[in-house]
C-alpha cells in the first residue's frame, strides 16, 4: 500500500474519537485564562512603559508553552498508540500487506498535524483575545513566525514521545517522563541552560522577545530541532523494525 | 470476599511496573527542591524565615497543585486499562464476585499507590534535608499534616479520573482531562470565583503561609464531600453497566 493510503486509514481510525478536541480545548482554555487574568490584573501589569500585547501573550503562552503543551503532545503520543496496543492490534496490522515504516511514518504525520492545529487555535485565539481586550497595535506576523517556529521546536518531544508509547504498553511511563520533564524545564527556562534543553524550547519561542528569546536565535533553534528531529526518527524507525508485537 | 479480589488485583500488578510512576513523582520534586535549595538558598530562605517551614511549603506546592492530581489519573488509569483492553470486564464479572468489590477493591489499590508515594515523598523530605544540613528542630506534626492535607485535597480528583477512566475505554481522554484541569488550576486558584472546582483543592487545603485567610478545613470537607459524590455516582454508573 502507499503512504497516502495507510495516511488515510490512519485517518479513519481517529474519525470516531475525540483526540483533536484535546488539540482545541486546550490552547482555548489557555487563552480565556490568560486574557481573563490580564483583564483582572491589569493595573499591576501595565505599571511604566510595558507594551499591553506582550503582557497578555505572556500571560496565555507562558503556562501553555511550559506545561500544557508537552504534556498534551504525551498524551497524544499515548492517544494514537493505545489504538494498536488495545485488542493487540499491532499483530493484525503487520499481518496487512503494509510497509512497517508508513505505519510509523503516518502516526507521526498524524500527531505533526494535531500539533499544528493546536499552534493555529492557539493564534486564532490569542489574535481575537487581543481584539476583544482591545491592546492596540497587533504584530499579526511576528507572531505567526514565532507560532510556526514553534510548532517546529515541538518535533524532538513528539518523536521522542511517539518511540515511548508505542514501545511501553504501560501508559505511566511516557506520561511520567513528560510529567518529569516539563516540570523540570519550569526550571531550566528559567536559568541559562535553556537552549540546551528540548522541553524549553516551544515557550522560550512563544514567550514576547523582551523576556524570552534570550541567547535563542531563530536559525539556532531550528537546526538543533530538526537535526534531532531526524535522529530520534531514525532511531524510532530502527526501533520499529525489530518491534515484536 | 472483597479482600479475594483485592489480592487478585493485587497479583495482576506484578508486571505492571506500577512502581515507576510511584517511584518516579517524589524522585523528581525531591531533585528539583534539593537543587533549588542547594543552588538559591541565600534567596529562598529570607531573613526570619523558619528554613524548615520554607522547605516543606516548596516541596507541598508543587506536589499537590502538579504532581499529585496527574499521579492519581495516570494511577487510575493504569489499573483499569488491563480490563479494557482485549475486553476483560466480561471475563472478571463472569466470575461468582460482585462489581461493587472490583470497583472498590481497584480505588482501594489506587489510593494505597498515592499513600505510598507520599511515605516516600516524607522520608526523602527528611534524607535531603539531613544532606542539605537544614538548621533547627524536624516539625514532623507539620510535615505529617502538610502531606495528608494535599491526599484529602487530592480526593475529589481521585474520584473524578477514576470514574472517566472505567467509563472511556482509551486513557487518552481521562488523561487529557487531567493535563487541562491541573495547568488551569494555576489560573483558577488564583479567583474566588472558580474556587470550587476540583482541581483547585489540593492547593487550597494546603497549611501554608500562602493559604492565610482561606478557610483551609472547609476545602477539605467539600473536597471529601464531592469525592464520595463523585465515587457513588460513578459506582452506580458502573453498577447498571451493560459490559
Amino acid at each position: 500500500m502507499t503512504l497516502g493510503r495507510v495516511l488515510m486509514m490512519e485517518m479513519m481510525k481517529l474519525k470516531r474519537s475525540y483526540v483533536w478536541l484535546l488539540m482545541c480545548v486546550a490552547p482555548l482554555l489557555m487563552v480565556t485564562f490568560g486574557a481573563y487574568n490580564f483583564v483582572r490584573y491589569q493595573d499591576v501589569f501595565l505599571q511604566g512603559n510595558a507594551v499591553p500585547w506582550e503582557k497578555l501573550l505572556g500571560q496565555i503562552v507562558t503556562f501553555y508553552g511550559l506545561l500544557l503543551l508537552p504534556l498534551s503532545i504525551a498524551v497524544m503520543a499515548v492517544w494514537l498508540a493505545r489504538i494498536e496496543h488495545s485488542e493487540n492490534n499491532w499483530k493484525y496490522l503487520f499481518t496487512m500487506p503494509v510497509n512497517l515504516k508508513s505505519i510509523y511514518i503516518t502516526k507521526t504525520i498524524i500527531h505533526i498535524g494535531l500539533v499544528g492545529l493546536s499552534m493555529v487555535i492557539l493564534y486564532i485565539g490569542t489574535i481575537g483575545a487581543a481584539i476583544i481586550v482591545g491592546v492596540g497595535n497587533i504584530p499579526y506576523g511576528t507572531t505567526a513566525v514565532n507560532v510556526l517556529i514553534c510548532w517546529i521546536t515541538c518535533l524532538p518531544i513528539l518523536a521522542l514521545q511517539m518511540i515511548l508509547s508505542i514501545k511501553f504498553p504501560n501508559i505511566g511511563i511516557p506520561i511520567g517522563i513528560s510529567l518529569a520533564a516539563s516540570i523540570t524545564s519550569v526550571v531550566i527556562t528559567n536559568s541559562a541552560y535553556g537552549k540546551y534543553y528540548f522541553w524549553s524550547h516551544p515557550s522560550l519561542t512563544l514567550i514576547p522577545n523582551s523576556e524570552g528569546m534570550r541567547n535563542l536565535t531563530i536559525p539556532y533553534s531550528l537546526t538543533i530541532s530538526l537535526v534531532a528531529f531526524s535522529c530520534i526518527m531514525v532511531i524510532g524507525y530502527r526501533f520499529f523494525r525489530k518491534h515484536e508485537a | 470476599m472483597f479482600h479475594n479480589v483485592l489480592s487478585a488485583e493485587w497479583a495482576k500488578l506484578r508486571n505492571n511496573r506500577i512502581v515507576f510512576p510511584v517511584i518516579l513523582a517524589p524522585t523528581l520534586i525531591l531533585l528539583l527542591q534539593y537543587a533549588n535549595f542547594k543552588i538559591r538558598y541565600t534567596s529562598v530562605v529570607k531573613e526570619g524565615d523558619v528554613p524548615w517551614t520554607i522547605f516543606i511549603e516548596q516541596h507541598a506546592v508543587i506536589w499537590a497543585v502538579l504532581i499529585l492530581p496527574i499521579l492519581a489519573a495516570v494511577l487510575s488509569s493504569m489499573l483499569i486499562m488491563s480490563e479494557n483492553s482485549d475486553n476483560n470486564w466480561k471475563y472478571l464479572l463472569a466470575l461468582p464476585i460482585k462489581r461493587r468489590d472490583v470497583y472498590f477493591a481497584k480505588i482501594t489499590l489506587v489510593i494505597f499507590f498515592l499513600l505510598v508515594s507520599s511515605l516516600l515523598l516524607g522520608i526523602g523530605i527528611l534524607g535531603s534535608a539531613s544532606i542539605l544540613h537544614l538548621p533547627g528542630d524536624i516539625p514532623y506534626s507539620q510535615l505529617i499534616q502538610t502531606l495528608s492535607a494535599a491526599l484529602i485535597g487530592t480526593f475529589a480528583v481521585l474520584t473524578i479520573q477514576f470514574w472517566l477512566s472505567i467509563k472511556f475505554d482509551n486513557p487518552g481522554i481521562p488523561l487529557a482531562v487531567s493535563i487541562c484541569g491541573t495547568v488551569a488550576a494555576i489560573f483558577l486558584l488564583q479567583s474566588a470565583l472558580t474556587r470550587w472546582l476540583p482541581w483547585v483543592y489540593p492547593y487550597l487545603v494546603l497549611p501554608i503561609r500562602l493559604n492565610e485567610g482561606i478557610n483551609i478545613t472547609w476545602y477539605m470537607g467539600q473536597s471529601m464531600v464531592v469525592g464520595l459524590l463523585c465515587l457513588i455516582i460513578g459506582y452506580r454508573e458502573f453498577a447498571h453497566r451493560d459490559i
